[in-house]
């Protein structure tokens, strides 16, 4: 096993809010290794993003707090450096592109300027060879006349052409780490189609995480998947493995309930659906967070939280039912 | 199709003139719908699907009056709706409802929910205040919600809940034809089957229609019985949602249905065979609309518009190379 190229390590993290202290992430390990694309799902509020943000510590502190944890990349805790190292980092060995990316670019820059920023922050170029750079890199990601969209500013360009500009701003310095979060999310299918083939294209240059709350892209993109609930991950391994057989009963409902292409309803059938709302972080049920949704749920379910655990070479989850009793 | 017709759209055309500068000449006008003709039967639910721009929104809140028609003419029952007066058309509003994608922008946030289940009540003339409560309690208790949600406030709800009480809200009057607006779209995935559940509960036990808009062609082949693909403000292909699955005729909706991730597949080549974006309602390429994006276009589609044309019982597509 090659050492990992990033290792999250029992990360917490909480915001402070006049309820009280929130936890959103409660105390997840990962691994990315090299050359891996690797998937984090999860609906909305399960702590994904707040974990993806904290990698490059991009959370605002306060409200937010990290609670515990490591992050190790190159031998060295992300946790630990300071603010000007931590600029030396973002952008540079891992960057991070976002769900939309017309707030995530600046809107009097035009597009030249803001990848070059990129440049002239982290390499001995010139300005001028900053831009030809960037020309190339719109090239790269296959946005038509790139020389002539480095004078473009966001709001004259499609959301499919500004997340190429993104993704291109990203990948200025040859990063070895991508971080994806919803990249294409915002978009319409047939974009969404054209985007990730060009993060597939991307997969042997870079280890990339992509976070993502669609299944189908999960199957599409990554080799290995971890699945959030409630701050935690509820469920890991590969993906195809994971998709064909669910461990835990929250993945299991997952995948039931999207309407599948071809599966064509029976007359009087209904989607399977998972019962109640995804708890609010001031809401966290005792015991397994997913119990009161789970229709398996035993008496030890309430009080004892599970703990993630091995079940096959490649596989993890946490529930205390016996893995392949579902 | 056995039900009869109960609404049916002839020629919708919605233009949105963009405001002239001063001295310069006026601006092409957008085509946001541009000649939409289908009809829905009762008991039927049709789907219309697209990508964002493609008029599906426009089309659905034109043909219920909610923003005025450029031409066209749209029957709901063998009533021309378009010869209406507005109070002539309040009144009809009984019969057509609409929920919004968006549960928390499509209430009032100051009024509690009980309260806003009572409203359309008000609206149409029920007097009997304490009626009026219960009516709403009962609605609650239709879509699944708690009572002692009557006296919370939108905020305090899940957007689950908040889109039942837009439910509740549509299935107040009892009317014929629901349009449900992307109605799950801003939904989470464990959520999104709980509602497509109650709204399929609804259709059965209140006799109800769907106009269905949504871009997620999944959720639609399971919920339609009908699927319209709009493109640049027309339909392109319009055939049971079955058919349409099976055997997709125009090249767009082959390319949509090929573009949707899916669980088994692994991603294979070619799956974006279709290049850029949607172009501009203001500005529509000449001849076949989506011949700039056409992975088998040829001359002709450059030049000529191809009109809707029935190829196999049941099943219209607008593509020349498919006539």
């Amino acid at each position: 096993m090659p050492s990992p190229e990033l290792e999250i390590q029992n990360l917490s993290v909480a915001f402070s809010s006049p309820r009280g202290k929130l936890i959103a992430v409660n105390g997840i390990s990962f691994q990315l290794n090299p050359g891996e694309t690797l998937a984090l799902v999860g609906e909305s509020g399960c702590g994904k993003t707040v974990s993806a943000l904290s990698i490059l510590r991009l959370l605002p502190e306060p409200p937010a707090k990290i609670l515990s944890g490591k992050i190790l990349f190159d031998n060295q805790d992300l946790l630990s450096l300071n603010a000007k190292a931590l600029q030396d980092l973002r952008g540079n060995s891992i960057s991070m592109i976002f769900q939309d990316p017309m707030t995530s670019l600046n809107p009097v820059l035009t597009v030249g300027e803001q990848i070059a920023e990129t440049l002239l922050r982290h390499t001995t170029m010139n300005r001028r060879e900053a831009l030809q750079k960037s020309a190339d890199l719109l090239n790269r990601v296959e946005l038509p006349s790139p020389e002539e969209k480095l004078k473009y500013y966001p709001h004259q360009l499609s959301g499919g052409m500004r997340q190429r500009v993104m993704i291109a701003m990203a990948l200025a310095c040859a990063p070895r780490v991508l971080i994806a979060d919803e990249p294409t999310t915002a978009l319409d299918v047939l974009i969404q189609a054209q985007i990730l083939e060009l993060l597939e294209s991307l997969k042997k240059e870079m280890s990339i995480l992509i976070i993502t709350h669609d299944l189908g892209v999960v199957s599409e993109t990554a080799q290995r998947v971890l699945v959030m609930y409630a701050g935690e991950i509820v469920e890991s391994g590969p993906t195809k493995a994971l998709l064909k057989d669910p461990f835990h009963p929250y993945t299991k409902g997952l995948i039931a309930s999207i309407p599948k292409l071809g599966d064509k309803k029976k007359p009087g059938a209904r989607l399977e659906e998972i019962s109640g709302n995804v708890p609010g972080l001031d809401q966290r049920p005792s015991g397994c967070p997913f119990h009161p949704r789970c229709s398996w749920a035993m008496e030890t379910c309430k009080t004892q939280n599970p703990q993630l655990r091995k079940v096959e070479s490649q596989r993890q989850v946490s529930c205390h039912l016996e893995p392949g009793s579902l | 199709m056995n039900g009869e017709k109960l609404l049916v759209v002839r020629d919708l055309r919605k233009y949105f003139q963009p405001e002239k500068k001063f001295l310069a000449t006026s601006p092409a006008p957008l085509r946001a719908v541009d000649g939409v003709s289908f009809t829905l039967h009762e008991g039927e639910t049709l789907g219309l699907v697209g990508e964002s721009g493609c008029g599906k929104s426009t089309a659905a809140r034109t043909l219920l009056r909610l923003i005025e028609p450029t031409s066209g003419q749209v029957s709901f029952c063998g009533t021309d709706l378009f010869d209406l007066k507005e109070t002539e058309m309040r009144n009809l509003r009984k019969e057509m409802q609409i929920i919004f994608q968006d549960p928390y922008s499509a209430v009032n946030p100051a009024r509690r929910i009980g309260h806003i289940l009572q409203e359309p009540f008000e609206i149409h003339g029920f007097r009997d205040k304490k009626e009026n409560v219960e009516k709403a309690k009962q609605l609650l208790e239709q879509v699944g919600l708690p009572l002692d949600h009557f006296n919370r406030y939108p905020h305090e709800l899940s957007g689950g809940q908040l889109q039942r009480v837009g439910i509740a809200r549509a299935i107040a009057l009892e009317p014929k034809l629901i349009v449900a607006d992307e109605p799950v779209s801003a939904l989470d995935v464990s959520i999104q089957a709980q509602v497509i559940n109650l709204l399929l509960d609804l259709k059965e036990r209140l006799d109800i229609s769907y106009l269905f808009i949504s871009h997620d062609l999944g959720v639609v082949e399971y919920f339609c019985d009908r699927v319209a693909v709009m493109y640049l403000g027309k339909i392109v292909e319009l055939a049971d949602s079955e058919q349409m699955y099976n055997s997709p005729q125009h090249p767009y909706t082959i390319a949509l249905l090929d573009a949707i991730p899916s669980l088994e597949s692994e991603r294979t080549k070619n799956k974006a065979p279709v290049k850029g974006d949607i172009p501009s309602p203001a500005n529509p390429p000449k001849g076949c609309a989506f011949h700039s994006r056409c992975p088998i276009k040829e001359k002709q589609c450059e030049e000529k518009i191809p009109a809707l044309k029935e190829v196999a019982p049941g099943h219209h597509v607008a593509c020349f190379l498919k006539h």
